[in-house]
């Protein structure tokens, strides 16, 4: 029974420990293809490896590379296909790439990409791993608005059209961000709130001792000083109590 | 001598946390006012210069809209005394930023419809801590 739950737990944390190190790797080897322009033999082996795994950090820098044109030819609509076949499996970087190409597009409407964003901002705001995708979405929902107003002949959009898109999206953005707020702001509240009531009922405990502790006989050890080398602590003992005062024990 | 000490210690707990030199002047070109004491506070715990300079005291977040008229409205929010706290590893429970500056945003907004209910002005991050990154361009690419 033990070593079948002990295996259980191995296995578990040899999994966990396999994906942070396969998840270590892909950032890695992103890095050097993306940042570095390193090409190597053997960064490809390694995307290659990857790839055939089905992780999905591998497949998803295959299609930055192919948008990018790196490595391979240039592949806008490759690429597309593969952020959107990766953001139907909710890989959190591929559904950003996916809006990201959607807002570029002048053929897309725009009520298609701004849901997208939301969800994105929503969905990764408390997330750890992902938020810094949250905050990339407000800003690509600012910057898709100045795109729309430069693209505006292209995208048969009219300055009224615009405006309305920009403020919908400022108000529902700060409607979100209010309601966000306030749901935290709850659960700090209530958190304190706890805090305080056993604060609260530990102080009770402490004067209801302190109190019994008075009225009581005093005891060898509750009147006495702690002993130690400090003769001030040691006060009284041994000579009595010359000043017959309360001594708190220290 | 030694019976100073704890006055000065007293002095140093109150006086808090001052912006350093360059803050303070990259702070004083666009904000002013209420929001540029709000955010040159250095007053312990809350004061936002206090958090900013103090790894321990949360980490805090500015948020600031630009008036037509001039001036501005502003608020802050830290991961410490505004947000609950989730998702500890070990013993690192450090929010997202992000997550401190929605409730930055939400502030500022609250506070902006409060003072200029018509204005077309809008909040948008002002600083991380002592990290200005008001109208410093974000070159957003594949991740």
């Amino acid at each position: 029974m033990f070593s079948l739950s002990f295996n259980k737990g191995a296995f578990f944390i040899l999994l966990v420990l396999s994906i942070n190190i396969f998840a270590a790797e892909c950032e890695d080897l992103k890095h050097k293809i993306l940042e570095q322009k390193n090409t190597s033999h053997e960064n490809l082996e390694k995307l290659n490896k990857g790839i055939q795994t089905e992780n999905l950090c591998y497949k998803n820098l295959m299609g930055v590379m192919l948008y990018e044109g790196i490595y391979f030819p240039k592949d806008v609509n490759r690429s597309e296909e593969i952020f959107y076949d990766l953001s139907n499996k909710n890989y959190p970087e591929s559904q950003f790439n996916f809006a990201l190409l959607l807002t570029q597009k002048t053929n897309i409407a725009p009520d298609k990409v701004i849901p997208l964003l939301f969800g994105i901002y929503a969905t990764y705001l408390s997330d750890n791993e992902n938020s810094h995708l949250a905050s990339k979405s407000r800003i690509l929902l600012d910057q898709y608005v100045v795109t729309l107003r430069n693209e505006k002949t292209r995208r048969s959009l009219s300055d009224q059209e615009i405006d309305a898109i920009d403020i919908k999206i400022h108000d529902s953005l700060t409607k979100y961000n209010i309601d966000y707020a306030a749901q935290k702001q709850q659960i700090v509240i209530e958190n304190r709130e706890r805090t305080d009531a056993i604060m609260a009922f530990i102080g009770i405990g402490l004067i209801a001792y302190n109190l019994s502790s008075i009225g009581s006989t005093p005891s060898p050890s509750a009147g006495a000083a702690s002993s130690g080398p400090n003769p001030w602590f040691n006060y009284g003992q041994g000579f009595g109590n010359p000043l017959n005062l309360y001594q708190f024990g220290l | 001598m030694k019976k100073l000490y704890p006055i000065l210690i007293l002095i140093l707990l109150l006086t808090g946390c001052a912006a350093p030199g360059h803050i303070k002047e990259e702070a004083s070109k666009l904000l002013s006012g209420e929001c540029l004491e709000l955010f040159l506070n250095g007053t312990p715990n809350q004061g936002y210069q206090y958090q900013a300079q103090s790894p321990a005291a949360g980490n805090p977040v500015f948020a600031f809209a630009k008036l037509e008229r001039g001036g501005g409205v502003c608020a802050k929010a830290d991961d410490l005394w505004d947000l609950p706290k989730h998702n500890c590893k070990g013993f690192n429970c450090d929010l997202p930023w992000e997550e401190i500056e929605a409730v930055a945003l939400a502030r500022c907004e609250v506070h902006l419809k409060k003072v200029e209910p018509n204005s077309s002005a809008r909040c948008k991050i002002y600083a991380r801590g002592n990290n200005i990154v008001w109208d410093k361009d974000v070159q957003l690419k594949l991740q």
